[in-house]
């Protein structure tokens, strides 16, 4: 049993983190809304620049962790930068991504020059056509038009899955974090906002809720990263909870902030508009669970008393 | 990062396993019923733990542990509670008194318990809370007079679970009123046949046995059997609070209880309706997370952080999901749960029976879960200072 990162992984991921902050944190995701394609030049350049590249999420269970750890990192500073979708692929250049067919939306689509998408079962689509979606709610997320071309190996489906959700977690923790410090400096009837219990409780909740989520992250990183038979059970385990807590967390988080949350200037609007693509698509909660469901019924789900574990509890290879 | 357990703790998984096949009735479901057989089960399940090495397998060797991994004593509660915990109120001494008695008890002390506690020979309960302190634990009231060479003790505990069935209290008392209130309480190790201590049960929802009064009239209590500083306990009790709070691995009964439903209901799944075939996934994913969670907080214990967001975290994520999956549990089996069987002994027959009985216990146990150890508001309070402290 091994919860924490390998030390040179946890360093890189400090490294990458002060890196994002000195570029400007959520200052790039502003940028990134004005003018898309240089802000990913440049991240681009400065991903390069850290050897963010160099971790191969396909290699083992510790890179897989690392990457999702990167991903946690940028989903924290809203990257604007379709980071999931890169370290998903196996090809330079190439980006991934895991789409409802029927609907598919990819985000920060120029950022790459080649797209490969997935539907949950593996089959592999090729867009034929993309529009931004420019809602007020999708700053940087393209709607395309996919036709299927192949299949990929649904190892590259968990793989996304994983990576994608700890982008969102790692967006509900600057949630999290932004309403620590208002409720704190906030002060009204005289006191620090704070001090209400039902603010504080409500923050409380957040926290568990957050906490929680990083911590299937980091397994389902493990058991996608190890090639586990449980993989898309597992992600997709993470992908129902990771919803569930953005729907409780962002609602307190603007609760918290009142009306300044609103704001456009204030950067709680920026991470609920920022996430709201990856939290909706490919499927939304109540989808996301139905088919959480359906591939428990084929595969089962991993627990202390699973058939797999009742015998000899090792060999997943 | 690894999630596996080992090769090592997985034998002992599969051990304990085939220790409870072979040892418990096929319709055992804990120390704490009517029927003192169950008690009998418990006594002997027991001996045999103890003679394999397997009550205090994380403590010690100079203890009568085998210094094992935190990760193997996680696997025997795990378990144990998953199995409706065959050691009975034995736990209370194996989670907290013992570590108690290891981190703040005297030389004489630590002789004279630890190894009966590692031999299973002694129950312990805790003599914390009262009717006008719990959740302000730090109100109690029980006074502790200074009288020739030691206390006379007055006063009265309620909760206090497994008191009829103890040998020994961690008995709270008030040592001193002239300060802070969590100052001036002293705690003390009083045996329950000691003259003046009078048990009266209370029956509860949850069974037998988990509520008792206890009065105390001028009960003597030596300076030998305080444990920790006199006018300190507080800083034993709040160690103590923090390791009884995750030492119920709470998760392990969930996920055997869904896994057997599961398997019972096989194709009849089908036939749920969509919502609840949904529920019973999002119960199996909470599950997951209070297990995780709680692993995270052991491993900050391990590093000696007892202080921090990760126990209060923890608890809050286990006893909510404790409920929610009771909930999930008897919707799926319908109305049949509610007569359980514990209203009715003997007339468990049947695997199906055992289980419906199991839920049923379950869902009457989890009912606690939020207000135990700690009321899940006093968790949040607890966490929220966290929170505001590292922010």
């Amino acid at each position: 049993m091994k919860l924490a990162l390998e030390p040179q992984y946890a360093e890189f991921a400090a490294t990458v983190e002060r890196a994002l902050a000195e570029a400007g944190a959520l200052a790039l995701a502003r940028e990134a809304q004005e003018a898309p394609q240089a802000t990913y030049q440049r991240i681009q350049a400065l991903l390069a620049d850290l050897g963010v590249e160099d971790v191969d999420p396909s290699e083992d269970a510790e890179s897989m962790a690392a990457a999702a750890e990167l991903c946690r990192r940028a989903g924290n500073n809203l990257l604007p930068y379709p980071l999931p979708e890169v370290m998903s692929s196996e090809v330079a250049d190439l980006g991934v991504a895991v789409v409802d067919p029927d609907d598919p939306f990819v985000a920060h689509l120029p950022a790459r020059t080649q797209w490969q998408l997935m539907d949950l079962g593996g089959t592999m689509y090729a867009i034929t056509g993309s529009q931004r979606a420019n809602g007020a709610l999708s700053p940087l997320t393209w709607r395309v038009e996919v036709e299927p071309v192949g299949s990929v190996d649904v190892a590259v489906v968990a793989r996304w899955l994983t990576l994608d959700a700890a982008y969102i977690c790692g967006a509900l923790e600057r949630a999290l974090e932004l309403t620590v410090e208002h409720l704190d400096v906030r002060q009204q009837f005289g006191r620090s906002l704070k001090d209400f219990q039902s603010l504080k409780f409500r923050t409380v909740d957040m926290a568990v809720a957050v906490a929680g989520v990083r911590e299937l992250c980091y397994y389902a990183a493990w058991s996608v990263g190890s090639r586990r038979a449980s993989a898309v059970v597992d992600a997709l385990t993470l992908r129902v909870a990771v919803l569930d807590a953005a729907r409780s967390v962002l609602r307190s988080a603007h609760q918290a902030h009142g009306a300044i949350g609103f704001t456009d200037e204030h950067d709680l609007s920026l991470v609920t508009s920022h996430v709201q693509g990856r939290i909706r698509s490919p499927w939304a909660y109540q989808d996301s669970l139905q088919r959480l469901t359906d591939a428990i019924a084929a595969c089962d789900f991993e627990g202390l008393f699973s058939p797999g574990l009742a015998a000899t509890g090792a060999d997943h290879d | 990062m690894d999630f596996d357990f080992g090769a090592d703790a997985e034998k002992l998984r599969n051990k304990l396993r085939e220790l409870v096949d072979a040892h418990l009735p096929a319709d055992f479901l804990g120390a704490f019923t009517h029927d003192e057989e169950d008690q009998e089960v418990v006594d002997e399940f027991i001996e045999i733990l103890a003679a394999e090495g397997l009550l205090t397998l994380a403590w010690p060797e100079e203890y009568g542990g085998r210094g094992a991994s935190v990760w193997e004593q996680t696997v025997v509660r795990e378990e144990m509670w998953a199995h409706h915990e065959p050691r009975g109120a034995q736990y209370m001494g194996l989670n907290w008194v013992g570590p108690a008695l290891m981190r703040f008890g005297t030389d004489e002390q630590k002789r004279e318990f630890l190894p009966r506690i590692a031999q299973g020979e002694i129950v312990w309960c805790q003599g914390f809370s009262e009717p006008e302190a719990g959740s302000d634990l730090a109100s109690l009231r029980t006074g502790a007079r200074a009288t020739d060479g030691g206390w006379l003790i007055t006063g009265q505990k309620v909760w206090t679970s497994y008191a009829t069935l103890a040998d020994f209290c961690v008995l709270a008392a008030r040592t001193a009123s002239d300060g802070p209130k969590h100052r001036g309480i002293t705690l003390f190790l009083i045996p329950m046949d000691r003259e003046g201590v009078d048990v009266r049960p209370i029956e509860s929802m949850l069974g037998p046995h988990h509520l008792n009064e206890v009065f105390l009239d001028d009960v003597w209590a030596g300076p030998e059997e305080v444990l920790g500083e006199v006018d300190d306990g507080w800083t034993v009790m709040r160690e103590a609070l923090v390791h009884e709070r995750i030492g119920i691995a709470r998760y392990a009964r969930c996920d055997r209880l869904i896994a057997l439903l599961r398997a019972r209901l096989a194709e009849e799944q089908d036939e749920l309706p969509v919502g609840l075939r949904n529920r019973i996934s999002e119960v199996l994913v909470s599950t997951r997370i209070a297990r995780l969670l709680s692993y995270r907080a052991l491993a900050e214990m391990e590093d000696g952080r007892l202080d921090g967001p990760a126990v209060p975290a923890a608890r809050i994520a286990t006893t909510q999901n404790d409920q929610a999956v009771g909930e999930a549990l008897v919707e799926a089996l319908g109305p049949r749960w509610l007569g359980g069987g514990a209203a009715a002994p003997g007339a468990l027959d049947g695997p199906e029976d055992v289980l419906v009985a199991a839920i049923e216990d379950h869902w009457r146990y989890s009912q606690a879960a939020t207000v135990a150890s700690g009321s899940l508001e006093v968790q949040k309070m607890l966490l929220a200072r966290e929170l505001w402290r590292s922010g």
